[in-house]
């Protein structure tokens, strides 16, 4: 009830916030720029993290490549330090998908989840696959990779089986290292557009400083926010938890469903999500804290950026709190869990109402939902 | 009995209600018609084209099933992946039929990895091509002799896939989409069109949830080609009224959209959630009721058995998906674990009583089945 109320009480005000910006004479507001706001956020978050990303999905295929010549328990490790290492690493890039990530469509198909273990075990039977299609996300990317090193059974011995000795071993080995080129190059081929060195579209970023539709602003906030909601709250936390399914839990939905690695992936996320509002790569640089401070908007008579400062944090405690393997957690100790939903939904609405009207950037994501 | 009682209640009142309304506001008066057929400017405003493509790949991928129950193929999980996913417009290649339309994206979302895993659980045992028995899935013999294939519970999967799809997509879609307020409800789109069509959104979000009911537009006059829920609201008709019971409220319910007498449309939705789940919860006893009788018969009926045990699972299972059912998730959890219990062939072996609990919590739940039990 409590939390309702508070809600509407956000909904109203960010109701009138909007009302009241309405009145006001257009932006940018005294004493804040954003372009160096957007020079910090390119230039020290989003590059760093797609390079992050591309220098790791190379060390997954090294690692892919030693284990595939030499199958054995060490290599295997080796291959899944470096696959989650490289999932981490995507978590800090997932919130991006506008610009590069979304002309290449990058984040549908590196990590679709869950995926087809139907299609996937067909794949590798029939060896006949096309990887590059879009109708095939479901049979590759992080997920897919989840699969074949933890899913057809978590014991070291036996994944090494399935890659050495088993029938379908040389089918199998073939499927992993075609699952994790397809992984590079796309990791590669979305950094190389943002690369100053490469197509540069950081110098695009940083010279649309306006807080239109098409300014750098509105598309990193419309496409954070987004996948905060659709797949933060929802996907990683929600949807396994039954929230759009009358409740019942759906396990087999988690993120890293079989290397149990659903948490840890959603606590990075958070965390991620908190060095972009804080403009904070390897130090702490302008972000949308001083720009709301800046404005000195006001959230029931606190500032606004401590109050989302504060709910960034409780929600990464309760996110952080959620037991693994979560694919139990959903259906025998689900109360954890529900809190950390209910924070994530107190922070979307803070950033997707509040922030928002504060910053007069218009939300221009809607649910989608044909027949 | 009281349920005879209760749809006479529930029209009265609804007749009641639409007076008070159309003294008020003066809009057009409620014309119930006899036949689902609904015109604007002399052309048809009802339109449930994507529910009869749904229908109708749900009886295909049902048909690919029974070639497999019949050994005259091996079934293919790819194949059904590919039906239910509608890949191409054609099933990649397996429908008669193209249609931008598919059953996967329309499933009750907790339940899409029940279908995935069928589809791998059908082809392996089909591949595997052995004598059913407990704890290994294949064939076993019906009472006219043709086979079905069962996992190694003995659930039949042609049975499990088509009462799954009913609850899972069809159910859900009726329940938890279409007769929702966010697609009925009285602030939905009702005066303008919908885009280029001659509906306007609200109309045409209760012709979707009658197009996955599987009637024609005269039932029950007309009862020819019932398809799923249709034909079972047909079978349970004698002891629950059903056919009138849901036609009317479909019939009125969209008349009392033309007439914008959301009053009598929100009353009829009610009886359609009603309805429903009184066919799912009557069909579940009458299964139920068919076991216990084959299972008597010892061994030599356990092909007809587990077929019909099949069934009655299937639409115990649908029952979860209404979001305003009389019977608790935990009772019918109780029931599908522990009174019928996962695994079909324990049955065989004990004493028959966790049936008759099964239907005795079933009674308490929908005291409307209590003088029929038997009878159903």
């Amino acid at each position: 009830m409590l939390t309702r109320r508070f809600v509407n009480t956000l909904i109203l005000i960010a109701i009138c916030a909007v009302a009241a910006s309405c009145d006001k004479e257009s932006s940018p507001p005294p004493g804040f720029d954003r372009g160096p706001m957007l020079e910090n956020l390119g230039t020290n978050i989003i590059v760093p993290a797609y390079d992050t990303l591309a220098r790791r999905a190379n060390l997954l295929e090294i690692s892919a490549i030693q284990f595939t010549e030499s199958p054995n328990e060490e290599n295997l490790g080796k291959l899944r330090d470096a696959w989650l290492s490289a999932y981490i690493a995507y978590q800090h890039c997932a919130y991006f998908n506008f610009g590069p990530a979304d002309v290449l469509v990058f984040n549908a198909s590196v990590n679709t989840f869950p995926v087809s273990k139907i299609k996937i075990d067909d794949n590798i039977s029939s060896g006949s696959y096309d990887l590059d299609a879009i109708s095939s996300n479901s049979e590759k990317g992080f997920a897919a990779l989840d699969y074949l090193l933890y899913g057809l059974d978590p014991s070291p011995e036996f994944v090494v089986e399935q890659f050495d000795t088993d029938d379908e071993a040389p089918a199998r080995r073939q499927y992993l290292l075609d699952v994790i080129a397809d992984l590079k190059s796309r990791c590669d081929a979305v950094f190389v557009r943002w690369s100053p060195a490469g197509e540069n579209y950081i110098g695009t970023f940083v010279s649309l400083t306006g807080n239109d539709v098409g300014s750098a602003t509105g598309m990193l906030l419309n496409a954070a926010i987004q996948y905060l909601e659709r797949d933060v709250r929802d996907g990683k936390i929600g949807i396994p938890l039954g929230v759009r399914s009358l409740n019942v839990p759906i396990p087999g939905n988690c993120e890293a469903l079989y290397a149990q690695q659903s948490i840890p992936l959603a606590t990075e996320s958070i965390k991620a999500l908190q060095k972009i509002y804080l403009g904070k790569g390897i130090s702490e640089g302008i972000g949308f804290d001083d720009y709301l401070e800046a404005l000195n908007a006001r959230h029931n008579g606190d500032p606004l950026n401590s109050v989302i400062t504060a709910e960034m944090d409780v929600t990464l405690a309760k996110v952080t709190a959620i037991p693994e393997p979560y694919s139990e957690t959903v259906e025998q100790n689900p109360d954890p869990a529900m809190a950390a939903y209910q924070e994530l939904q107190k922070l979307l609405v803070l950033l997707k109402a509040d922030m928002m009207s504060a910053l007069g950037v218009l939300i221009t994501y809607q649910d989608n939902d044909g027949d | 009995m009281r349920l005879k009682l209760l749809t006479p209640f529930l029209f009265l009142s609804s007749v009641f209600l639409m007076s008070c309304d159309s003294d008020d506001d003066g809009g057009p008066s409620l014309q119930v018609p006899d036949t689902y057929e609904f015109t604007r400017d002399g052309q048809s405003s009802v339109f449930y084209g994507g529910q009869i493509d749904r229908l109708n790949q749900t009886s295909e991928i049902k048909e690919y099933l029974r070639k497999g129950d019949r050994k005259e193929i091996t079934l293919d999980a790819e194949t059904l992946l590919a039906m239910y996913e509608n890949a191409g417009g054609d099933g990649d290649g397996n429908f008669s039929f193209t249609s931008d339309r598919q059953l996967k994206d329309k499933t009750f979302p907790a339940d899409v990895a029940f279908f995935e895993d069928l589809f791998a659980k059908a082809e392996s045992a089909s591949a595997a091509g052995l004598d059913a028995s407990d704890g290994t899935a294949g064939f076993l013999t019906r009472a006219n002799g043709s086979t079905i294939l069962v996992d190694a519970n003995g659930h039949e999967f042609t049975q499990t896939f088509e009462k799954g799809i009913m609850g899972s997509v069809f159910l859900h879609q009726i329940f938890n989409v279409y007769m929702t307020d966010e697609r009925v409800g009285d602030n939905v789109e009702n005066t303008a069109m919908d885009g280029t069509n001659n509906y306007t959104p609200m109309e045409h979000h209760w012709d979707e949830a009658f197009g996955y009911w599987g009637v024609p537009v005269d039932f029950p006059g007309n009862k020819e080609g019932l398809r799923f829920f249709a034909s079972y609201s047909n079978s349970r008709d004698p002891f629950i009224g059903s056919n009138d019971m849901l036609m009317d409220a479909f019939l009125t319910g969209r008349a009392a959209i033309v007439a914008k007498n959301y009053a009598v449309k929100n009353e009829q939705r009610e009886i359609i959630y009603q309805g429903f789940e009184m066919i799912a919860a009557a069909s579940a006893v009458h299964y139920l009721n068919t076991v216990k009788e084959l299972l008597a018969q010892g061994d030599a009926s356990l092909g007809e058995a587990f077929h019909s045990l099949s069934e009655g699972y299937g639409f115990l299972r649908a029952l979860r998906i209404s979001p305003k059912k009389k019977i608790s998730n935990a009772t019918l959890t109780e029931i599908l674990n522990t009174h019928v219990g996962e695994n079909f062939w324990d049955l065989r072996e004990t004493d028959l009583s966790g049936l008759d609990k099964a239907i005795d919590l079933l009674v308490e739940a929908y005291p409307e089945l209590a003088d029929i039990k038997d009878a159903l």
